[in-house]
């Protein structure tokens, strides 16, 4: 359907396009466990206009090669460039910097775990590098995929640019005429104009999103009429990289097609990397939502969100429903995956019930904003959101307000038990390294976590990434880009506009081993979280009656049988954080507030509960089935 | 027939407001209710009902599996 609402200069009559084919390509690194959210859409609005368009999962093709295992290693690995530099010699030739591979003498220390039992690391990068890469690049490009095909374009994400460019210099050398166009994040803000002056291979760049301004840029191309002026497009002129801004972003996101996987299906069926148990398994990747709603009114310091991204639209609960239904039966899967920075907590009364009270057995992931309730929690289990990744990132009120997070230590901690009771699994980590936090932000996190290990552990612990567009970004004194891009791009492209990721260089940080308990603690948690018997903190009440199960650390186990007003007020704390004085209300004056304080300190320092500032929260889950 | 086959059965109860510790449901449960019996005594501070509030041992506290509970009538 047509999404141009601008005034277009390139007049075309629809049939022309006819005459345009074009093939959307998603390269390695992308992950090969479900399509390709930017192709299954992108396609499906160029068809609604009218162009011939096939879309190229081409990231399974290197998966197939390479062994699935291996590509996902790589592929997760975002902290160093490794995966683009194996693509660099490729995408570069002469000018690549490093074609002897002094990256992996430089950084060996990170890159050792890239290795098996049947091989030396070092060895398998190298041979992937020099003989894997070269192959399936020709096989690739000399794909009749491309025969007749006048426009090739690349969407392009974290390590997904070195890859394009060297498939896009293939192309172009066997087929001059063809015209490359990139989008994607990687190409936001000053980063594409950048790419379109420094990469011969890229002709043409679409520079935010892309619904409204690549089907544009197509008819100005069908047309013949020059692409200068088109917003959003960055492309050469005379030698001078011209840049248009972006269009205001779409509003209504409902006009949008659902994306069209068949592609991903039928390739990667083809390629044997489709779950044993069938396509099923698959997540489908949905976007009910564009931009953060918290970040509109507080910007996260590290979020890498940039302003026109950032603001936030929805689809209409109808819609979202009505997509469920339609890719469910598309692609005979149950499961789907949300792209979105953040869910509409709109949906929370107008959606998830309705797909709770219809019965259907959706698997939905969600990122979400961590102050959820008791109940929200609840909304969420019972409309089938059973993955949460929600903005948790420390323990700590106090760095958390250093952060903007708009949350406090004591909701996360309340999220957590709330998805343990009912089975939604929390995808979080712990992050580190903002300016103003002390040592003692750190000792507190590290001496609260021993008491958590009957609820999810973080994924791991580590120094917070300094991302373009983030408000650290903007604090970084000397904004040097990580480390590695040196090792992957030739030195006449000016990193300081085109890379993503930036060395940590925060004034005041504080040292290493001001972190190191807390890195400890966070192993500890999740080898107690692993164990063949998983810790539990429950509790059974009644009026005046609360027993409370330790079983978090082997060997002292135990149990608490509290009476009377100290049993209530343990219940009165546990659906969600309250201030002593809240405490008081609730027990109807049977605990005088000197014992109120008395209670909870005496509960915190056995670990039955967290006092966050003025806040306390039982740790305890209720027994018994959840309601 | 069996206990766990209630399908068939009604209470026959009428609807009324179940009062739990002395408390319409929604209220703190037991909030109106004084320190009970127990190994602490009822005038015992805060500190010394935490000092014996603690039984240790292990325990088994998963649910029964549900085909432990069904009783067949004699």
């Amino acid at each position: 359907m047509p999404l141009a609402p601008l005034p277009n200069p390139a007049r075309v009559d629809p049939a022309d396009r006819a005459g345009w084919p074009v093939v959307l390509v998603s390269m390695p690194f992308m992950d090969i466990d479900w399509p390709s959210i930017q192709l299954g859409l992108l396609g499906e609005i160029l068809r609604g206009h009218g162009f011939p368009v096939r879309t190229l999962h081409a990231n399974l093709d290197f998966a197939a090669r390479i062994g699935a295992d291996y590509y996902r290693q790589l592929a997760g690995r975002q902290a160093r460039l490794i995966a683009e530099w194996l693509f660099s010699v490729e995408a570069f030739g002469p000018e690549a910097p490093d074609p002897d591979g002094r990256l992996l003498d430089d950084f060996a220390t990170e890159l050792a775990d890239l290795g098996d039992d049947s091989r030396d690391w070092r060895a398998r990068l190298l041979e992937t590098r020099r003989v894997e890469v070269p192959a399936y690049l020709d096989r690739l490009a000399a794909d009749p995929v491309w025969d007749g095909v006048k426009v090739a374009g690349f969407t392009s994400t974290f390590q997904q640019n070195a890859a394009s460019f060297a498939l896009a210099r293939r192309l172009k050398r066997d087929r001059p005429e063809l015209i490359t166009v990139f989008g994607g994040a990687n190409f936001d803000g000053e980063m594409g104009p950048e790419w379109v002056r420094a990469v011969e291979s890229v002709d043409l760049a679409v520079v935010g999103e892309a619904d409204t301004a690549f089907p544009r840029l197509l008819d100005r191309l069908v047309a013949g009429v020059p692409p200068t002026g088109e917003p959003g497009v960055a492309c050469r002129l005379d030698g001078e990289v011209v840049t248009t801004p972006p269009a205001p972003p779409l509003r209504q996101l409902d006009d949008l097609p659902a994306p069209d996987y068949a592609e991903y299906f039928e390739r990667a069926g083809r390629l044997g990397l489709l779950p044993r148990t069938g396509p099923g398994a698959v997540p489908i990747p949905f976007e009910s939502s564009r931009g953060c709603w918290w970040g509109e009114k507080h910007h996260c310091t590290f979020c890498g969100l940039n302003g026109s991204t950032m603001m936030f639209r929805a689809k209409s609960p109808q819609r979202m429903a009505d997509e469920f239904v339609t890719q469910a039966r598309r692609y005979h899967s149950f499961r789907f995956h949300g792209v979105d920075n953040i869910v509409d907590m709109g949906y929370l009364k107008d959606l998830f019930p309705v797909l709770a009270a219809e019965g259907v057995t959706y698997q939905i992931f969600y990122e979400v904003k961590a102050n959820l309730t008791r109940a929200q929690v609840r909304t969420l289990a019972q409309a089938g959101i059973t993955q949460i990744q929600p903005g948790i990132e420390s323990l700590s009120s106090r760095v958390l307000r250093l952060m903007r997070k708009g949350s406090r230590a004591a909701q996360n901690i309340n999220l957590l038990r709330w998805a343990a009771y009912y089975g939604v699994e929390v995808g979080w980590n712990l992050l580190y390294g903002f300016p103003g936090e002390t040592e003692q932000d750190y000792a507190q996190q590290a001496a609260v976590l021993p008491h958590l290990v009957h609820l999810q552990p973080p994924t791991g612990a580590g120094r917070v990434w300094i991302e373009r567009f983030s408000p650290l970004f903007g604090q970084s004194p000397s904004r040097t880009p990580e480390a590695t891009y040196r090792y992957v791009y030739p030195d006449t492209v000016d990193l300081g506009k085109a890379a993503y990721f930036f060395e940590y260089d925060l004034p005041g940080a504080l040292p290493p081993d001001a972190y190191t308990a807390l890195v400890k603690e966070t192993a500890a948690w999740s080898d107690a979280w692993s164990a063949a018997r998983r810790p539990t903190l429950t509790y059974w009440s009644s009026p005046g009656l609360v027993q409370i199960y330790d079983g978090r650390h082997p060997g002292a186990e135990g149990t608490y049988t509290f009476e009377g007003p100290l049993a209530d007020l343990y219940a009165a704390c546990s659906d969600r954080p309250i201030t002593a004085a809240a405490v008081h209300d609730r027990l109807g004056g049977s605990l005088t507030p000197a014992q109120i304080r008395e209670a909870l300190d005496e509960f915190a320092g056995r670990g039955l509960m967290v006092l966050d500032e003025s806040l306390a929260l039982s740790l305890a889950l209720p027994a018994g089935p959840p309601r | 027939m069996t206990m766990s086959d209630t399908t068939k059965r009604t209470t026959g109860r009428r609807s009324t407001v179940v009062l739990l510790g002395g408390l319409a449901a929604g209220a703190v449960l037991g909030a109106a209710l004084g320190v009970t019996t127990g190994d602490a005594p009822r005038d015992a501070s805060v500190q010394e009902q935490f000092r014996s509030a603690f039984t240790p041992g292990a325990a088994q506290t998963e649910s029964l599996p549900i085909n432990r509970i069904v009783v067949t009538e004699p």
